[in-house]
């Protein structure tokens, strides 16, 4: 592992090269926050969240949130038995209350036994199963993954404070994604150092921190995660115009940093996990919005340019080639 | 012969420079009249607008505003050239051709990204790297100050180097197919008649 020396740097107050940060959160949420740029809860099958069992007190959840799901897509999610699954649809399936839907189909298409949505409907608003009207065990979560909105640095925080879900576990990424108003800026980043001094420098907060020994961090810098490996694919990555999920091979995005240029404009740190407290997720991040400001004063030199020229000794000089046979 | 080398006494048929700048890279490129000439008989003299095919290519560009807390930076705007981009119109198109690195040229994608990934027709295959060489197509390579355009694009170091590399070795190429004279001889001979 090669990294910047940026100590002195994370000292002092440096000049902001970030032009905006967006974050991606992961979880499972009781109840959506009220979204303000239009982010939304995505679907993520990497994330995986335990049913929660209910306790005592009702429920508050509101089952028909102002979202659309398609009905058809919501009883393939339902009826796959996957305990996943049938969370995501119980609370992220979101009915549409539409008298043009005749039936139900299962996950092959085929009708099943209602023929009307009016009793799936009463059992979901009664808070119960929905196909056989008994009670539900389960908290309702919506689980996924909300992107935040590219925000100025100092409005991260009051954005992640609002949004953050209340569910989190070893399955669930906190991914920065940072952007630059100088294309320099950015190429300056693409070297190994960036990723090798985001690891290090992580690694120290972390320990200074005393974030617990068992928690996904650790393996997240120690490049065990499958999710974000050590490894340096700047430019293919930068290259890509759209989201691949090969996890292996030049190029995947499956590094502790994603050179999503093509896709995003952004460098993308998937190193961080989702924390169980907030505040410290926060803290997180402004380490990541950090190290990067203080990498790009180390990395600051004059440009040199580069050139390839093809130089004969003559435009008319001729390429001869005498052949001769003797028989 | 062709050599990859600038400082040597000579004359540059073909100089292609890269610069990584805070907008993205520059492109310079310049050449002998011979390759614009080239160029111009085979398209009879016509020529095309390159934003219509392509629009990575970039002579101009603005700076929007930016606020940043009660802080505005105003929009800005940069011009590289006053003319649009042109490049002459190949009725025929080249077909790609590799390099002696192994590198598949297109001389067919004006306007377009400098490396991509297999080709839209299939013919080259996925993981194979493109390089796109149609700048040499350009209208006004061969003036002194050759020309010039921006890509919004980011490279590492490395990664230029190698762009660098590839690009030489396609300029290398491409002179020896198309622009250099080709002289064979072919004797047959016997010991006694």
């Amino acid at each position: 592992m090669s990294y910047f020396e940026i100590d002195k740097f994370l000292e002092i107050k440096l000049k902001n090269r970030i032009d905006r940060v967006g974050v991606e959160l992961e979880g499972g949420w009781e109840t959506l926050p009220k979204f303000e740029f239009g982010e939304k809860l995505e679907r993520d099958g990497s994330v995986s969240i335990d049913p929660i069992p209910l306790d005592s007190a009702p429920s508050q959840i509101n089952p028909f949130p102002n979202e659309s799901f398609d009905l058809a897509q919501a009883l393939r999610v339902y009826n796959s038995n996957h305990p996943q699954h049938r969370q995501l649809f119980l609370l992220d399936g979101i009915v549409r209350d539409d008298p043009s839907r005749q039936r139900f189909v299962d996950y092959r298409g085929r009708p099943i036994g209602m023929e009307s949505g009016q009793a799936f409907l009463a059992n979901l608003r009664a808070g119960n199963d929905p196909l056989t009207g008994s009670p539900n065990r389960y908290k309702k979560i919506y689980i996924g993954e909300v992107a935040g909105p590219p925000l100025e640095v100092n409005k991260i925080a009051e954005w992640m404070r609002k949004c953050y879900p209340q569910h989190v576990n070893n399955t669930c990424g906190l991914h920065v994604h940072v952007s630059f108003r100088k294309a320099l800026h950015y190429s300056r980043l693409m070297v190994p150092e960036y990723q090798d001094t985001i690891i290090a420098y992580l690694t120290k907060w972390a320990m200074e921190e005393k974030i617990d020994k068992s928690h996904p961090i650790w393996g997240r810098l120690t490049g065990k995660n499958e999710f974000c490996k050590h490894e340096f694919f700047a430019d293919y990555q930068a290259r890509k115009t759209s989201k691949a999920y090969d996890h292996h091979g030049p190029g995947n995005r499956y590094t502790a940093i994603n050179y999503s240029h093509g896709q995003h404009g952004t460098i993308e740190c998937r190193v961080l996990p989702m924390f169980s407290d907030v505040e410290v997720a926060v803290k997180a991040v402004n380490k990541v919005v950090d190290i990067t400001n203080a990498c790009l004063k180390v990395g600051a030199k004059k440009e040199e340019t580069l050139s390839a020229s093809v130089v004969e000794d003559s435009v008319n000089s001729m390429i001869r080639e005498n052949r001769r046979e003797y028989i | 012969m062709v050599e990859a080398i600038s400082n040597k006494g000579g004359e540059d048929i073909i100089q292609t420079s890269l610069r990584r700048t805070t907008q993205g890279l520059l492109v310079t490129i310049k050449a002998h009249p011979r390759v614009e000439e080239f160029m111009q008989r085979l398209s009879g003299g016509e020529v095309v607008s390159v934003s219509s095919i392509g629009r990575n290519w970039l002579t101009e560009w603005t700076e929007p505003e930016i606020r940043v807390g009660d802080k505005v930076i105003p929009s800005n705007r940069h011009i590289i050239r006053d003319e649009p981009l042109r490049a002459y119109d190949l009725h025929v198109p080249f077909e790609p051709f590799r390099s002696n690195d192994g590198t598949w040229i297109d001389l067919d994608r004006l306007g377009h990204p400098l490396l991509s990934q297999g080709s839209n027709d299939g013919s080259i295959r996925g993981n194979d790297e493109q390089l796109n060489m149609s700048f040499i197509r350009l209208v006004g390579i061969s003036q002194p100050e050759g020309v010039q355009f921006l890509l919004k694009t980011v490279f590492s170091m490395n990664g230029m180097k190698k762009l660098r590399d590839s690009i030489q070795n396609a300029q290398n190429s491409f002179i020896t197919e198309y622009i250099k004279n080709v002289e064979y001889t072919i004797t047959t001979a016997t010991q006694t008649i």
